[in-house]
């Protein structure tokens, strides 16, 4: 490997580890990690414990609710039209309560490993309400990739197979022997396993009759196998030929050499860099093949490596656009934004939880970016600020205080070039651009040190307004 | 690693280095807002006096059923492959006695009635691919089937424009509607926008990313790189100098587009949908004068493996109602002439339906071309319904054939050294 052979474990180091590996959090928080060393770091950061609000209830039967609602009010009375129309709002509002639920996971658990896990599965099983149109299915899926995120991949593959909502998203539910729907054995190919390139045609019409017969029972949104549409003769499948159904298809495609190459290099692009070279791709699929593409070994492996930490991964990312709303929160010690600003604003930056745009998922790295996103961004960095709730602290009287303390503590407050400092290393992955610096001193210049909540507010604005901000 | 902590000497002198900033905006996004000058400040004019052609792009994205758009009424072939999505011979908008326009397009049934549409058949490309990304990959960027071309052909052909310092080729940046600035538009030297809802395209003020003026630039180096705009930690370079040029861009473009929008006039009527707004968007824009001559636009909802005959009626609706409603606009403005709207859609689909009531991934369909200038009627030929490769349409044109007359004939730019090779053209166009 030519990657730099030694580590320098430091806070700035801790505070990288926390923003990739999970939302960020505070210099205090990275200062503790940074004491543990490098591998005791890595081990607490990924056992943290993972605990959070229960789930808002959802309905397993809501399809078939739906369908009936619907039936009876076609037949035209006044009231049965008013509970279709009820019963569908209130399905609406508990889709927010189920998207925000999710984000405040993110804002809430320590370190929040898991739930940054969780979103790269839901951004490569990439799943949208758009078609499924069922919560239930929506969270079930979400549990599931909370679930088996962490273990062995062809067993989370495997059960995405007979999820419901993969199996309404990608048309599974009506693939049967007859006449086999190829949607869902494509993408398992192209966006699951090996990517494009990596098997033929055949392979995939060969798949999709492996996997024909699981559908979705209407009554309470369980998947079921049904033999009768299940074809079950001799499929020949990337070389291997039998009476396959879902599970050899699934363990036939996972133990490609290039599905361990595939998922290595993908999840490297999420938590490291873009176009990882060739040979630590290698090595990393190694490491997975060797440890039973055990995805939690391999984050294990990939936060322990030398080019984790390299000039290369500082800084190199651009914020999704959850990671920026989670983010400034976890920074600012304050609350996530009300679920009536977080929620659309996530979305016109390009990123609805549980909304992908396509079965690809979200392209990432500068596609979230371009001149109406980063007007968009800048322009609520003030929210961050002043819309977002402090977290409650139940002996303080205002509460405001008790965060523009947390962000900015009384000793770094003494003159421009302490506050300065204390906020750089709050806010941005690197020191910020010229341009950023003049905004940031012309704040400072007119204020009075040791300074009071508003110049901490006015130049934290300025930092989570700036395009630096948008680096992590 | 040094702590991100930084002093206050270095603090200050990236802080003086700040106007060493302007050099890297790129000069056709200048070039773009410095001509809008001009044309913003005198009253609005509805021909706006620039004559420079636009092509309007728009993807239908999902992959439309071409055999339920342009129907093959006539053809046995098309009902048994069909036995519940085929369309009614009666209901169709004939053009000629093989084929026709869906009983939804009434808008462009009526544009191909007045020679406004053309429509050429059987479009595609070899190898054809049945994935929606690298499908679109390679109608965005046009390049073989088994190759990667990282710039789109609409982005080359900017880079290309821009490269003279001819000031006669006046070239804006080209602007895509929306959330995202496609492939298609991705250009080496980075230049192209996207706005989603224009009240929204501004900053706030105090939000502002442009640098002040440095109180003292004494010590500043005429024309920087941009490298050091950013702190000397570990950037990615590419990342932050593409966030640097995305801010700037940002800065420069939305003032002016803000004041072109004040100006231009509302008075055309669009639907209320989003395919509408967008397209009203251009309309307002290029009725504004502004010099781009690059549009890009996105419809989704096309991938109907199941149960299509709604939503893909549905979807046809839509799209029929904006492309009417912005040629009309267009007519109104005095600018139907110098606008070429291109629609296509990645691929088209299976012609045997499934068992779901939908219809697979497929190869070649037809695609349209709107305007003042296009030749209307039907170009290429019907593909045949029974000579199929696995299942799918074969193509009789190459889709890059239909981009170079663009860039040779409309767009006035060398289609070869962008595109790769010679791929002939198809007679479309009016002769000028």
């Amino acid at each position: 490997m030519a990657a730099a052979a030694k580590i320098d474990w430091d806070a700035s180091a801790a505070a990288h580890l926390m923003r990739r590996a999970g939302f960020g959090g505070t210099p205090e928080e990275a200062e503790e990690l940074a004491a543990l060393g490098l591998e005791g770091a890595v081990t607490q950061v990924l056992a943290a414990p993972a605990p959070g609000a229960p789930p808002p209830v959802t309905d397993p039967a809501e399809f078939a609710t739906r369908r009936r609602l619907q039936k009876a009010q076609k037949d035209g009375s006044e009231d049965a039209r008013q509970a279709y129309g009820e019963f569908n709002r209130q399905q609406k509002r508990i889709f927010e309560d189920v998207r925000f639920w999710w984000l405040n996971r993110m804002r809430s658990a320590p370190h929040a490993v898991r739930e940054k896990l969780t979103l790269f599965w839901h951004g490569h099983f990439a799943t949208s309400q758009a078609k499924v149109k069922f919560n239930h299915l929506m969270l079930r899926q979400n549990q599931t990739l909370r679930d088996l995120g962490v273990g062995r991949f062809p067993a989370l593959c495997r059960a995405m197979v007979s999820d419901p909502a993969m199996l309404e998203w990608l048309d599974g539910r009506q693939n049967q022997g007859k006449s086999p729907n190829e949607n869902f054995a494509r993408e398992v190919m192209e966006l699951f396993t090996l990517g494009e390139g990596h098997y033929s045609e055949e392979d995939i019409r060969e798949a999709a009759r492996a996997f024909s017969g699981w559908t979705v029972r209407p009554e309470d949104g369980e998947p079921i196998f049904r033999r009768p549409r299940h074809d079950d003769g001799i499929k020949r499948l990337l070389g291997k030929s039998g009476p396959f159904g879902a599970d050899e298809a699934v363990e036939i495609i996972c133990e490609q050499p290039r599905c361990a190459e595939f998922l290595a290099a993908k999840l490297w692009e999420f938590y490291g860099y873009r176009g990882p070279e060739p040979a630590l791709v290698q090595s990393l699929a190694g490491h997975f093949r060797n440890n039973k593409l055990e995805t939690g070994k391999l984050l294990q492996e990939m936060f322990t490596r030398p080019e984790f930490y390299s000039a290369r991964a500082r800084a190199a990312q651009i914020k999704s656009p959850v990671q920026w709303l989670v983010q400034a929160s976890r920074e600012t010690g304050r609350q996530l934004l009300p679920p009536g600003l977080a929620l659309p604003l996530s979305a016109e930056l390009g990123q609805s939880l549980f909304a992908p745009p396509s079965v690809k998922g979200w392209d990432g790295g500068t596609s979230w970016i371009n001149s109406a996103t980063l007007i968009r961004r800048s322009n609520t960095a003030k929210l961050f600020a002043v819309a977002a709730p402090p977290l409650p602290v139940e002996t303080a009287t205002t509460m405001d205080t008790v965060a523009w303390a947390t962000v900015a503590p009384e000793e770094t407050r003494i003159d421009e070039e302490a506050l300065q400092e204390r906020l750089v290393r709050v806010f941005l992955a690197a020191p910020p651009g010229a341009a950023t610096g003049k905004r940031l001193a012309a704040v400072l210049a007119d204020a009075d040190f040791p300074c009071a909540d508003e110049t901490v507010r006015d130049a934290s604005v300025v930092l989570l307004g700036s395009p630096e901000y948008q680096l992590t | 690693m040094t702590h991100h902590f930084f002093t206050r000497r270095r603090f200050l002198r990236t802080v003086l280095l700040g106007g060493a900033i302007a050099p890297t905006v790129p000069s056709f996004v200048n070039r773009t807002f410095a001509a809008l000058e001009g044309a913003a400040s005198s009253s609005f004019s509805p021909a706006t006096g620039r004559d420079g052609t636009i092509l309007v792009v728009m993807q239908l994205a999902g992959g439309n059923d071409g055999l339920n758009t342009l129907v093959p009424y006539a053809d046995d072939a098309y009902f048994k492959a069909r036995p519940k999505l085929a369309l009614p011979a009666n209901k169709i908008h004939r053009i000629n006695d093989y084929c026709g326009l869906h009983p939804a397009l009434k808008n462009l049934a009526a544009l191909q009635g007045e020679g406004h549409a053309a429509i050429v058949q059987g479009v595609g490309y070899p190898n054809p691919n049945r994935s929606h990304f690298r499908a679109t990959e390679i109608w965005h960027s046009a390049s073989d089937a088994d190759k990667n071309e990282a710039y789109g052909w609409l982005g080359r052909y900017c880079d290309a424009a821009c490269a003279g310092e001819d000031p006669g080729a006046e070239t804006g940046a080209a602007l895509a509607i929306g959330d995202q600035v496609p492939q298609a538009l991705r250009s080496k030297s980075g230049g192209a926008i996207a706005i989603g809802a224009p009240q929204d395209y501004q900053f706030q003020s105090g939000m502002d990313p442009a640098p002040m003026e440095p109180e003292d630039d004494a010590g500043a180096p005429a024309g920087g790189s941009i490298d050091m705009l950013f702190g000397e930690a570990g950037h990615e370079p590419a990342v932050a100098d593409f966030l640097q040029r995305t801010a700037l861009d940002a800065v420069a473009s939305s003032s002016q587009v803000q004041q072109i929008l004040h100006q231009s006039r509302h008075g055309a009527t669009y639907p209320a949908s989003d395919l509408g707004r967008r397209l009203q968007l251009v309309g307002r824009l290029i009725g504004g004068g502004l010099p781009s001559r690059v549009y890009y636009v996105s419809l989704g909802g096309f991938d109907t493996h199941a149960n299509q005959a709604n939503s893909h009626e549905r979807q046809l609706a839509v799209f029929d109602e904006a492309v009417g409603a912005f040629c009309r606009d267009l007519k109104d403005q005095g600018n139907f002439d110098r606008v070429t709207l291109l629609t296509f859609s990645e691929f088209g689909r299976r012609v045997a339906e499934n068992a779901s009531g939908g219809t697979d991934h497929g190869a070649a369909a037809p695609l349209f071309l709107f305007g003042g200038a296009v030749q209307g009627g039907l170009h290429g030929k019907y593909p045949s319904l029974t000579d199929l490769n696995r299942g799918d349409l074969k193509h009789g044109t190459d889709f890059r054939s239909v981009y170079a007359t663009l860039l040779d004939q409309w767009l006035k730019t060398p289609s070869s050294p962008i595109l790769g090779r010679d791929f002939g053209e198809v007679p479309f166009l009016r002769p000028a």
